[in-house]
């Protein structure tokens, strides 16, 4: 699965350890999803779309 | 001491950090009152700081639970050696005081797995992949080389007895090692 979420959290002007903090999970799990070492759960990914204020397919896809 | 290595593991690994930040719990409950289209910049503040007081309490309750499930092992690991030296050091032999102190090590026990099953399920979506993982390779690893070692003591191939306390040694190993192998993988 590949992201956009460290484009998107750059835009929003977040660190990856305000992030984390927001959604509820550490800075190494911000980390891995970025690195597209590790998927998120759904609930993670819906909290990250209302963050980014973007739809979740519009930054996660399949590739 | 493979015991001490995971609670200091599990307690490193720990972020703390947010426990220090103090939320208003009152803008959590005015939140749940506005709705999701109002504004993307007030709605954005509101959900991060709902968000960050749900954090601020999951941390303190991390803490807590590493402190019990350390609090739990230990008296485990009391209660155990006072079941296993007792009857030779303390009470010569006195049954009644030997089958107290096996129960209480036994409940013991079990107030220690919950502890780390509750410990468990504080850990976030990442944590429990990476220890779930661990513990799986940890539980196949044990049943293959458990039954190996039995074999080995049953046709004589070994000179001694097979032990339990060489294949709780092993597994304390293979957790600790598959964990950081896993940390390695997705940190």
């Amino acid at each position: 699965m590949k992201n956009k979420v460290r484009q998107l959290r750059k835009e929003k002007g977040l660190t990856q350890e305000q992030l984390a903090e927001i959604i509820g999970v550490s800075r190494q799990t911000i980390n891995a999803i970025e690195k597209e070492k590790f998927d998120p759960s759904l609930p993670t990914a819906f909290k990250m779309a209302r963050i980014f204020g973007t739809p979740i397919e519009s930054f996660f896809y399949y590739d | 001491m493979v015991l001490s290595a995971t609670l200091f593991v599990c307690y490193k690994t720990a972020n703390f950090d947010v426990i220090q930040k103090p939320f208003p719990i009152l803008l959590s409950a005015v939140y749940s009152h506005v709705p999701y289209f109002v504004n993307k910049t007030l709605h954005f503040d509101f959900f991060s700081l709902l968000l960050s007081s749900k954090l601020y309490n999951m941390k303190a309750e991390r803490k807590k639970r590493i402190l019990q499930l350390a609090l739990w092992t230990w008296t485990w690991v009391a209660t155990l050696a006072l079941a296993t030296f007792g009857p030779i050091f303390l009470w010569k032999e006195n049954k009644t005081l030997t089958i107290t102190a096996i129960i209480v090590n036994l409940i013991n026990g079990g107030l220690m797995v919950l502890a780390n099953v509750k410990m468990f399920r504080q850990y976030d979506e990442l944590e429990q992949k990476i220890h779930a993982e661990a513990m799986g390779l940890t539980l196949g690893a044990t049943v293959v080389v458990g039954l190996t070692y039995s074999l080995l003591d049953q046709t004589n191939l070994i000179q001694s007895d097979a032990e339990i306390s060489v294949l709780i040694f092993f597994v304390g190993i293979t957790y600790l090692v598959t964990l950081l192998i896993n940390r390695k993988k997705y940190l």
